[in-house]
């Protein structure tokens, strides 16, 4: 897997139209998670006896494994457009958020390994009654995400100390104290 | 979330699978198997066993057959709901273990809610307290409960149980209530005898817990942020709860995977002290006789277990603290 590139210092510039897609190598091991894991549920429960003790877990799991094979054909079909407007996503589940009615930011890192190294990014935008979610598999998600928060901080949106960091780790600059946990400062409308 | 708990599940299916292949080729490995345990035990007493019928009965246990075969035997049972046959016992697995398994599952479940309804205020309380009379009165008796061991505390338990309270000595209910079917008194009657053994079980576990928040929590306290906020005029519950003990609770969580087994196993020795009809001196008795299906479905227990344990604590982890360490490097 290659290391996910720092984001380019924020210069306040208006970024051209860009088109991002998730790449078929990282839908393509998703797939294979998908089938691995539908196989292994599925196949013992199509031709075992199982009692309902260990067939509920397995028929779950089973359930789990099918949401995330619908879920990586929605990210197969789903094309990201941004530009100095706002972000839109086109395609199963699509929609979009304007810049300026960006109201929410969050960045969780997910990690299987004790390490945690080799984990992966999860953004989740919110505005306009909508909300975005796209990980970093997307080509071209550092400059999203940059582009987002910069947008956070001219709405005056919280971020909270997990998504900050997480900001920071990207090496995108997070907006300014937000004023959360400070009890002098009035918290923003949302 | 969908995606990190998708790819833990794929790891914990394999890793389920590996530790029965383990499990089965580690009960294999000593020499013989129960029917030579039996005939040497037949031996020593001077009795004998005819060749016939113990090649027959070979057959019958499906000892004579290799082992990989054996393995795909037990484990496709397992699913049906087969956990093969205990030869020490001549009943089905599942009906030797009986109602051990629930008990064992009740005893557990009461130790870690003990361990957790105690070890939290009183952690929070020492590492808030430091140094006061209540800090060294805790700590005194945490590193009292880290040292005891746990079958000497439940010799003293069970002397005092019956001395103050004239509860009966060791076993999980009354005499009266052993192999009669599920009733209201003898519900109540396990209720009445279980606070022994979840003490004593759970004593070790507690002050652990204790030492280890407590640690935590401190490390957290003494944090600039934790100043910052203070000097801000944030509360000092708010302070405390809403950033410092979040933190500190990642060790305490992690814990919780390796608790389950741990409660469920460590009461062993404390079981066969107590008399108690929990699953632990079953498994010693069919480790030592090379009762294998038996054995090997307690261990497989246990291994389910510790999975489901880690899965569910690295799950809790991941949702109280998804955050990148600038150490590592993070990845497409």
């Amino acid at each position: 897997m290659a290391e996910l590139p720092m984001a380019r210092p924020s210069t306040g510039e208006t970024p051209t139209v860009a088109e991002m897609r998730y790449p078929a190598g990282a839908l393509a091991g998703d797939y294979a998670r998908a089938g691995a894991g539908l196989a292994l549920t599925v196949l013992p429960l199509a031709f075992l006896p199982v009692i309902p003790w260990i067939a509920v877990p397995l028929a779950a799991c089973a359930l789990l494994f099918a949401v995330f094979a619908a879920r990586t054909l929605q990210r197969q079909l789903t094309r990201l457009t941004m530009d100095g407007e706002g972000l839109r996503a086109d395609g199963p589940l699509g929609g979009a958020i304007r810049w300026d009615a960006l109201s929410g930011l969050k960045l969780r890192y997910y990690a299987t390994r004790r390490g945690r190294d080799d984990g992966w990014m999860q953004a989740a935008l919110s505005g306009g009654g909508k909300t975005l979610r796209f990980d970093s598999n997307l080509e071209g998600f550092d400059a999203v995400i940059e582009r987002a928060a910069l947008a956070a901080g001219r709405n005056g949106v919280t971020l909270t100390p997990v998504t900050v960091d997480n900001l920071i780790a990207l090496g995108i600059e997070p907006p300014e104290d937000t004023g959360e946990d400070d009890p002098n400062k009035k918290r923003p409308a949302p | 979330m969908l995606g990190y708990v998708i790819r833990r599940i794929l790891i914990m299916i394999p890793t389920l699978l590996a530790i029965s292949v383990i499990t089965f080729v580690i009960i294999q490995l000593p020499p013989g198997d129960y029917l030579t345990t039996l005939v040497n035990e037949m031996q020593s007493r001077g009795e004998s066993m005819d060749q016939g019928r113990l090649a027959m009965l070979r057959e019958t246990y499906g000892l004579d057959r290799p082992m990989y075969e054996q393995y795909a035997l037990w484990l496709a049972g397992m699913l049906r709901g087969d956990f093969g046959y205990s030869f020490e016992y001549n009943l089905p697995v599942s009906d030797v273990v009986g109602d051990r398994l629930s008990l064992t599952a009740i005893v557990s479940f009461a130790t870690i809610l003990f361990i957790w309804v105690v070890s939290f205020p009183i952690g929070i309380y020492s590492a808030t307290r430091q140094y006061s009379l209540g800090d060294y009165v805790l700590t005194f008796l945490g590193f009292l409960g880290l040292a005891t061991p746990s079958f000497l505390l439940a010799l003293v338990m069970l002397y005092f149980a019956n001395v103050w309270f004239g509860t009966s000595i060791g076993g999980l209910m009354d005499p009266r209530y052993i192999g009669q079917p599920w009733s209201w008194g003898k519900a109540m009657s396990v209720f009445e005898h279980m606070w022994i053994p979840v003490i004593v079980i759970g004593t070790a576990g507690t002050a652990a817990m204790i030492r280890r928040l407590r640690a935590n929590l401190l490390d957290e306290l003494h944090k600039p942020y934790v100043v910052t906020a203070r000097a801000k005029g944030l509360p000092p519950g708010r302070a405390l709860v809403k950033y410092p003990l979040r933190v500190a609770l990642n060790p305490f969580v992690a814990d919780i995977g390796n608790l389950l087994p741990q409660v469920v196993s460590g009461a062993a020795i404390v079981s066969v002290v107590m008399s108690l009809p929990t699953t632990g001196p079953m498994l010693l008795q069919a480790l030592r006789s090379q009762d294998m299906y038996l054995a090997g479905s307690f261990l497989m227990f246990l291994a389910v277990l510790t999975v489901i344990g880690v899965f569910l604590s690295d799950l809790a982890l991941a949702a109280l603290d998804p955050r990148i360490r600038l150490s590592g490097g993070a990845s497409r």
